[in-house]
């Protein structure tokens, strides 16, 4: 059986690289290129003390990923989804019907889907 | 021209695949089976290859493919649900919307992704179509009943905006004429409780309602009044309005705010797997008791709406028996068929009947006096010698009879015995019930029998009642129940002449001895109340099992058993020889029959299986 999981110290070296070579674009100094070509030739050696370090590198951006995820969610949440959702809850928009339902009579709405038609059926919606 | 549709539910809870042609159901299966998880929410990629294979269809050839919901719907019932409560909720915003975002809001895309595995170079899709997830519910329960119009009654815990439906159902059309929306919910509701007791939501709803039983009426109605008064308004036609006070189900990660149920009820929420006291009994009961209440309620405004006779159930919550079963004591309906696959997995199975009828226009045919559910054996079978195989691999030993008469001969006087028998035939049911094709049996007049089918077989709580299976022409004398029950979906009282009555101070008594005191002459079958969730079995839809129970009868004069689920907790039903072999040996059952082939523990090798054996670890 060939093993198909990503080579994570080749990918290591690699991002690190093409750090390298995109600040080398900009400062021009030659030294970073010249670790560019480095780290390229470091990827295909195999060593316990690589492979630790891609592991651990690994995890750390299993970690900084989560967070971002959090981070940009967390923005969302707080700085569109709840001042739009308090704009609309103070000034115009009503409720949907669950939610206010308090002191009426029923809970049970006549639908407007008394008929399905084909169109119905095709729409994700 | 014939219309091939395949119905998909998946991504919730109880993902499953049916197919149907011009209606005829084909096959039906949910993925856990498949899968090996229990309540197996992903993507039915075995459940969908079982159908194909067994219909013999290919994707392409298929007319449709029907998912089970609207997702749009359902992801603006979510983002509708954070404006209502923001800035509460971040929790579960930060939970759900990445899961929304990266598959459930794409899912077209999702299915062709998932579905290309069964399309060859140059084949092309079928067209994608979805159904509301009520009228998946509606369409599961009223296309395969045995009525030509009815009225149905849908009640889960949410769809999309949609809590509960009531809808007319004529021929090969359904109307909808009534819907309840989140966050109303009476499935939710159900949960919150199961949740406060112990029990984990969307799986442990049935325990909770085989506790109620054990709850005495005195405290109970104190509960029900604090619920009444604080929790739940119940209107007359049976719409409920929830006080969201006292809920979290909205916008966090709990179905309950603890702190103010705490206050209300007196006590915490019950961590799992601790003692059960009295008092949980109690709240069970009251719970169950509102439940009913609303249910009774809400037949009625659909009898009202309607005009009709006959009522069909779907939704998780019409997976209630007791409920159900009360209900059709009020004679407020002349029938109630309810499907058997009511909660999330038969969406599938409605989604593409729904399609066959509703958008293809395909006739439907009513037999009257058979639903078309063939039993609910709508799942994969195994011939003799797939069974030879697996018994190979295991190294079983086993000894093979020509005929299922021998068979069934051979079974009946191992239960006399008492024996606990692993019962495994033809085709895997659909649904959450066991109906005699891949059960566990035993001798319900077996005072004992109960507690080791609980403790050393199935590994659950001593005090999960079990159901009996019983011939149809002999269940009169056993249940008082007008009609059959073929799909486990109501219990009846236990006859008068057969039970043995309790002492004056039996509500005194603790749970564990109410437990054991023994009411009937079946006492392994007869719960606490005296009802029994029973099956009535037919000679036309399972001829093995009820030539089983005949044989039974013959040699015992007592035509019924105890039919439990081919399971251990925490597992789902056995599927294949290879589940059920593996779960024969791991437990304390004396004898498998798979076939005409019976296997006997005292013959066979341990091997690997005891120690392999994890399912009493985890809540089911």
């Amino acid at each position: 059986m060939t093993d198909k999981s990503p080579d994570k110290v080749r990918l290591m070296f690699d991002s690190g690289a093409l750090l390298c070579l995109f600040s080398f674009f900009f400062l021009r100094y030659l030294w970073l290129a010249a670790l560019a070509v480095f780290f390229i030739a470091a990827g295909y050696f195999k060593c316990g003390f690589f492979t630790l370090s891609a592991e651990r590198y690994f995890k750390f951006l299993e970690y900084t990923g989560s967070l971002s995820n959090r981070i940009i969610l967390f923005i969302v949440f707080y700085f569109i989804f709840c001042p739009l959702a308090l704009f609309r809850r103070f000034f115009f928009c009503k409720q949907a019907a669950g939610f206010s339902g308090r002191g009426k009579e029923s809970l049970f709405d006549k639908t407007g889907k008394a008929d399905f038609s084909k169109g119905d059926f095709k729409k994700i919606w | 021209m014939s219309f091939k549709v395949l119905g998909i539910s998946a991504f919730y809870h109880d993902s499953a695949a049916a197919v149907t042609e011009d209606g005829n159901i084909i096959a039906a299966a949910q993925e856990e089976r498949f899968s090996r998880k229990k309540h197996d929410s992903s993507f039915p990629s075995g459940a969908v290859e079982f159908c194909l294979r067994y219909s013999g269809f290919r994707l392409s050839e298929l007319d449709a493919v029907v998912f089970y919901d609207k997702p749009l719907l359902k992801f603006e019932r979510l983002l509708e649900t954070y404006y209502a409560f923001a800035p509460k909720g971040f929790k579960s915003f930060a939970a759900a919307v990445p899961v929304w975002v990266k598959e459930k809001l794409f899912i077209k895309n999702t299915l062709r992704k998932v579905l290309s595995a069964y399309l060859a170079p140059g084949e092309k899709f079928p067209e994608f179509l979805f159904t509301a997830h009520h009228l998946s519910h509606a369409a599961s329960a009223f296309f395969p009943s045995p009525f030509e119009k009815a009225a149905i009654l849908t009640v889960d815990g949410v769809g999309e905006w949609a809590t509960s439906s009531i809808s007319a159902g004529s021929g090969g059309n359904i109307k909808q004429l009534r819907e309840m929306s989140f966050p109303n919910s009476v499935g939710l509701l159900y949960s919150a409780f199961t949740y406060y007791l112990g029990f984990k939501v969307n799986s442990g709803e049935y325990k909770l309602m085989g506790l109620a039983p054990y709850g005495n009426k005195p405290e109970t109605a104190a509960y029900e009044r604090l619920i009444y008064d604080n929790i739940v308004d119940v209107k007359d036609d049976g719409s409920v309005f929830l006080n969201q006070d006292y809920f979290k189900y909205c916008y966090g990660l709990r179905m309950t705010e603890d702190r103010k149920w705490e206050s209300l009820f007196g006590f915490g929420p019950r961590s799992p797997e601790s003692a059960l006291e009295q008092k949980h009994c109690d709240l069970a009961l009251a719970i169950q008791n509102i439940t009913e209440d609303i249910i009774i309620k809400m037949a009625k405004e659909t009898a009202r709406l309607t005009k009709e006779e006959n009522l069909c159930l779907a939704g998780g919550v019409a997976l209630n028996c007791a409920a159900n079963g009360k209900l059709l004591r009020t004679g407020m309906f002349k029938n109630i068929w309810v499907q058997p696959a009511a909660g999330d997995a038969g969406g599938a199975l409605g989604a593409a009947l729904a399609a066959s009828y509703m958008y293809f226009g395909v006739k439907r045919p009513v037999e009257k006096g058979k639903d078309s559910m063939q039993g609910a054996y709508l799942g994969p079978e195994y011939s003799d010698i797939d069974i030879k195989l697996s018994a190979r691999r295991n190294k079983a030993v086993y000894t093979f009879y020509s005929s299922a008469k021998e068979v069934c001969s051979k079974a009946a006087s191992l239960i006399a015995d008492g024996k606990v028998v692993g019962w495994f035939q033809g085709r895997m049911e659909w649904g959450p019930r066991a109906l005699g094709n891949r059960s566990i049996l035993g001798d319900a007049r077996n005072p004992d029998m109960q507690k080791r089918l609980n403790l050393k077989i199935k590994h659950r709580e001593g005090f999960r009642p079990f159901a009996p299976a019983v011939t149809e022409e002999d269940c009169a004398e056993y249940f008082d129940i007008d009609g059959p029950s073929p799909y486990m979906l109501f219990t009846a009282p236990v006859t008068e002449k057969r039970r043995i009555e309790v002492p004056q101070d039996f509500s005194s008594f603790s749970v564990k001895d109410k437990l054991y005191f023994r009411r009937s002459d079946i006492p392994a079958v007869t719960h606490i109340d005296y009802s029994a969730r029973l099956q009535t079995v037919s000679r036309s839809s399972a001829p093995v099992f009820h030539a089983l129970l005949s044989e039974f009868k013959k040699i015992t004069g007592c035509p019924l058993t105890v039919n439990t689920s081919f399971n251990v907790r925490g597992e789902p039903i056995v599927c294949s020889p290879d589940d059920a072999y593996a779960c024969f040996m791991r437990t304390d059952m004396d004898y498998l029959v798979m076939g005409n082939f019976i296997f006997d523990k005292r013959e066979q090798k341990a091997g690997p299986f005891k120690a392999e054996y994890k399912g009493g670890d985890s809540l089911d």
